[in-house]
């Protein structure tokens, strides 16, 4: 009976077809705007993602990446004693303003990475050498750097800039994740980085560390806390942290929060009317085959395996499309676009539960249903 | 025909039915006793609302009546529980309906399987034994048409090959030739009696279309629920 | 399979597939790029980190002047070992130098003087001694005699006041030949130039900021490790240590224990002016070592690594470590 079901299903190509676009466009809408929703989200913790190292120490009352709270220099040898520490390394990370030869001011966001390790530093470098970084007054620049302050035609690798009135030569591009900002990043050295910005009474932003392999790190977050009265948080916990400040304190999260909401209620409805307007309409055939001695079971199960059937392919194509879409407009970097499994499994989860309930009220109907109406 | 020694198939006692409740309470069926016979092709006839159709649905087993027995082939059809049911009539009945009630998404051959599956009988083997039926229906050169493409007498009698396909002991047919033209009624009511009427099967036919009646054997007239007469039909030349 | 005759079915199976594909590639975590040296680790399972600076191990010698004064010759190079009383620079001496000479020419005469008077104290002692060799009283008069008495004492008193002028004219003498001689700076003890912060013709003060020539002893170096007043009751003094250098954090270098200085002192920072308020005292622990195989220099930074005892991690253990959180500023 399951062949009579998939028949009954494909047979009437305006209807699957139709039934087919309802759910592939449900799943794409929502796939896409929850995609673009977490993308944003992801710029949004693009200073801890670009970093990429395991445990971030600041100052306990830190409520994100970028609103940076110093902390005493010896914050770093007191984490370094923690049990379970396998390193630890300062980082610099403040605003500051940049003149470029033109006159034009920049505001941007000077990160200082501990000179001898340089952990901290991304991972691709575009144009340059990122070692170069130590030379004198060198600092690297990001990509959206380069965008920002006019493109390569104006910043390039040998291009002198101003920072707090101290000289600073571009030595290399980096790539990174855009920010949710675009505040331009310039790259220099821990005590390079001390001697541009204006004297503070403490300089240390964060401490990076890394938990020795094979322990919870978790436990040497815990133990950091304890021993040191500082805020230690895995890069995760962190960008999470961050990300509920941006939730919470921006517009975003409300309003993209509603639309997204608003697309997945749409979805979902549409959804879950057209499969159900497809077995109403179908409830007669099936009423046919009741009469013709088809059990409940049987033709719930024929129900069911046409929803997750038709559910499925919708799904399929619906996540194809949507990341055909992300896959050409945001592979650049410069449209935030970012695809989870958890977001494509709650999808499949939503649809499917849509599919089934649906189905399930066509079985109830069924079951409900006289198979005398055939004789009608 | 009229020598009645062995037991009735279908044996229909004090049958009553209504629809609704309170007011609107109307009775269809107001104690109907009715036998069936193996071999036998009735006619159930009688004007519209007179509960032909109620009373075929009963028979079948679709309808839960409020009183009454019906015992089919010896099961006490109407005390069983709904799922034995369904099986039950899966297995020893086969249905016509006056809508054909195809799947229109199926091929010919597929609809005619339908009955088969449903017992749980391999795809392939369904499909060769409803070729087989298609063939016996005189449809052997339409068995992978979709019924859209077929004429409404064509898909009467796939809708005959479906009902025959598992060889039910219970044919039941609603007013199989009312979609029909006159021809095309006379052919699938012709098509019946050749085809389906046979020694251990009872056929059952509701219709009120009086140019069919030659095609019984007895003819049971139904008026304001209850049965008013039964009479065997004589025809011109023996069949 | 029936399924399998739908395009849409494959069309879906295709979304499917390059979604996990793109997924695949996006979501891969890309590992920390490797740090281009190995940052510090420490190689005991509990440790009490800090930083330290490498100093020779007697404490520098900051050389000063001991007058204000024009310097003439600078003896040594940096970097020159030096012995004890060896002569580090030489200040303008010109002025004593004449001094001397004015006071060595004041010498001959005195002494000429008393050898004059030498002579008259003989003439006399001779007159007196014939008058009173002459025992008549009318050749010789009690009056001559008496006279002449004086006379030669009053010689011997001038002749010991000529010595006393003699004394203190070769005192001067000396006085300034020592003077002089400290215008010639010299080696305290034994060791290693470190600093040279003047060359001859400069003019050297007094109290100025900057040793004129940094004296030290680099053959054994020690370390200076700075620890949080925080972590200070951790430190047990013998306790086991290990420094590396910036950017050599693989090359250890073992410490032996020396002493804790048991004052905690405002940190230091050691990246620009100590003009800024001070946040954080420290405790400075001593460590000892011998010279590694690659060089090392006096001034340099270490990354150091304090073993502690086990029995002392237990977080509850350490009350005044847990409490205290950073203040907000």
């Amino acid at each position: 009976m399951n062949y009579v079901a998939l028949k009954m299903l494909f047979g009437d190509r305006a209807k699957y077809l139709m039934l087919l676009c309802g759910l592939t466009f449900s799943v794409m809408l929502i796939v896409q705007q929850g995609s673009i929703f977490w993308g944003l989200m992801m710029w949004s913790q693009a200073s801890i993602s670009n970093v990429n190292v395991p445990i971030w120490v600041t100052d306990p009352g830190i409520a994100q990446v970028d609103e940076v709270k110093p902390i005493a220099s010896t914050a770093v040898d007191r984490v370094r004693s923690v049990d379970g520490v396998e390193w630890a390394v300062p980082l610099y990370k403040g605003l500051l303003r940049a003149r470029l030869a033109s006159g034009d001011y920049h505001q941007i966001t000077l990160t200082g990475l501990e000179s001898s390790t340089l952990i901290g530093r991304p991972a691709e470098v575009l144009e340059g050498r990122f070692e170069d970084i130590l030379q004198p007054d060198a600092v690297v620049l990001d990509q959206w750097a380069v965008e920002r302050m006019g493109g390569p035609g104006i910043v390039t690798v040998g291009t002198i800039f101003e920072l707090n009135d101290k000289l600073a030569r571009v030595v290399a591009i980096a790539k990174t994740q855009k920010s949710f900002t675009n505040i331009p990043v310039v790259y220099t050295t821990y005590e390079r980085a001390l001697r541009y910005v204006p004297r503070e009474r403490r300089a240390l932003s964060y401490v990076l560390a890394k938990a020795k392999d094979g322990l919870v790190v978790d436990d040497v977050i815990q133990r950091i806390r304890e021993q040191t009265g500082l805020g230690a948080f895995t890069e995760e916990d962190f960008g999470v942290k961050t990300i509920m400040w941006v939730l919470k304190n921006t517009g975003i999260g409300i309003n993209f929060g509603t639309t997204i909401l608003l697309g997945f209620i749409v979805g979902m409805a549409i959804a879950g009317q057209t499969f159900y307007l497809f077995t109403v309409e179908n409830l007669r055939q099936f009423g046919a085959l009741k009469a013709m001695g088809a059990s409940g079971l049987t033709l719930a199960r024929m129900i069911l395996l046409q929803a997750f059937t038709v559910g499925l392919t919708g799904y399929g194509l619906g996540i194809g499309l949507a990341t055909v879409f992300g896959f050409l407009t945001a592979r650049g970097g410069s449209l935030p676009f970012v695809e989870t499994w958890q977001l494509l499994l709650l999808v499949l989860i939503a649809l499917l539960t849509i599919c089934a309930v649906s189905a399930l009220i066509s079985i109830v109907k069924l079951a409900r249903l006289e198979p005398a109406i055939v004789f009608r | 025909m009229d020598d009645h020694t062995q037991p009735a198939a279908v044996r229909a006692r004090g049958i009553v039915k209504s629809f609704g409740t309170g007011d609107t309470q109307v009775t269809v069926l107001r104690g109907i006793d009715l036998d069936i016979y193996l071999g036998e092709m009735l006619l159930l006839v009688g004007e519209s609302g007179g509960g032909k159709t109620t009373l075929l649905s009963a028979i079948a087993g679709i309808l839960d009546i409020d009183a009454g027995d019906i015992d089919v082939l010896g099961v006490p059809l109407s005390r069983l529980p709904p799922g034995k049911r369904t099986v039950f009539r899966g297995q020893t009945m086969g249905f016509i309906y006056q809508q054909f009630n195809l799947l229109p998404a199926l091929t010919a051959a597929e609809n005619v399987a339908i009955p088969l599956l449903i017992q749980k009988i391999g795809r392939h083997e369904a499909i060769q034994r409803a070729r087989a039926m298609l063939d016996r229906v005189g449809l052997e050169d339409r068995t992978e048409f979709l019924p859209k493409n077929l004429s409404g007498g064509q898909q009467q009698r796939v809708a005959i090959a479906r009902a025959l396909v598992n060889e039910p002991r219970l044919l039941i047919c609603d007013e199989p030739t009312a979609a029909l033209d006159g021809p095309n009624g006379q052919k699938v009511m012709a098509l019946l009696r050749e085809v389906g009427r046979s020694p251990d099967r009872c056929v059952v036919v509701v219709t009120h279309d009086s140019r069919v009646f030659q095609y019984g054997d007895r003819m049971a007239r139904l008026t304001d629920g209850r049965i008013v007469g039964i009479e065997s039909i004589v025809r011109e030349g023996t069949a | 399979m029936i399924i399998g005759k739908r395009l849409s079915v494959w069309l879906a199976l295709l979304g499917i597939g390059f979604t996990a594909w793109v997924l695949i590639g996006a979501n891969k975590h890309e590992p920390m790029p490797t740090p281009i040296s190995d940052p510090p680790r420490s190689p005991y399972p509990h440790t009490v980190a800090a930083s330290g600076i490498i100093e020779a191990v007697n404490e520098n010698v900051r050389i000063a002047p001991p007058v204000a004064g024009l310097i003439t010759k600078v003896f040594v190079k940096v970097g020159e070992q030096v012995n004890e009383q060896a002569p580090l620079f030489q200040l303008d001496e010109r002025e004593l130098r004449a001094q001397l000479l004015t006071r060595e020419a004041a010498i001959p005469p005195l002494q000429a003087q008393i050898d004059e008077q030498t002579y008259k104290i003989g003439d006399l002692e001779t007159q007196l001694h014939r008058l009173e060799s002459v025992h008549d009283e009318r050749a010789v008069s009690e009056d001559d005699l008496k006279r002449t008495w004086y006379a030669l004492e009053m010689a011997k008193r001038g002749a010991q006041r000529l010595h006393a002028s003699l004394k203190q004219a070769m005192a001067q003498r000396d006085e300034v030949t020592i003077l002089l001689g400290r215008l010639t700076v010299r080696a305290p003890r034994n060791g290693t130039v470190l600093q040279v912060n003047v060359r001859a013709g400069e003019y050297a003060t007094l109290g100025s900021a900057e040793p004129l020539i940094l004296l030290g002893e680099t053959e054994q170096l020690q370390v200076r490790a700075d620890i949080d007043e925080v972590n200070a009751p951790l430190v047990v003094p013998q306790a086991r240590g290990t420094a590396s250098i910036k950017s050599m954090a693989n090359r250890k270098i073992p410490l032996t224990f020396v002493r804790i200085e048991p004052y905690v002192i405002p940190k230091k920072s050691l990246t620009g002016e100590n003009t800024e308020r001070v946040d954080t005292r420290v405790l400075q622990v001593i460590y000892r070592f011998e010279r590694p195989s690659f060089p090392v220099y006096a001034g340099q930074q270490l990354d150091v690594f304090i073993e502690r005892q086990s029995s002392g991690t237990s977080s509850g253990t350490e009350p005044p470590s847990t409490v205290r959180t950073e203040q907000p500023s």
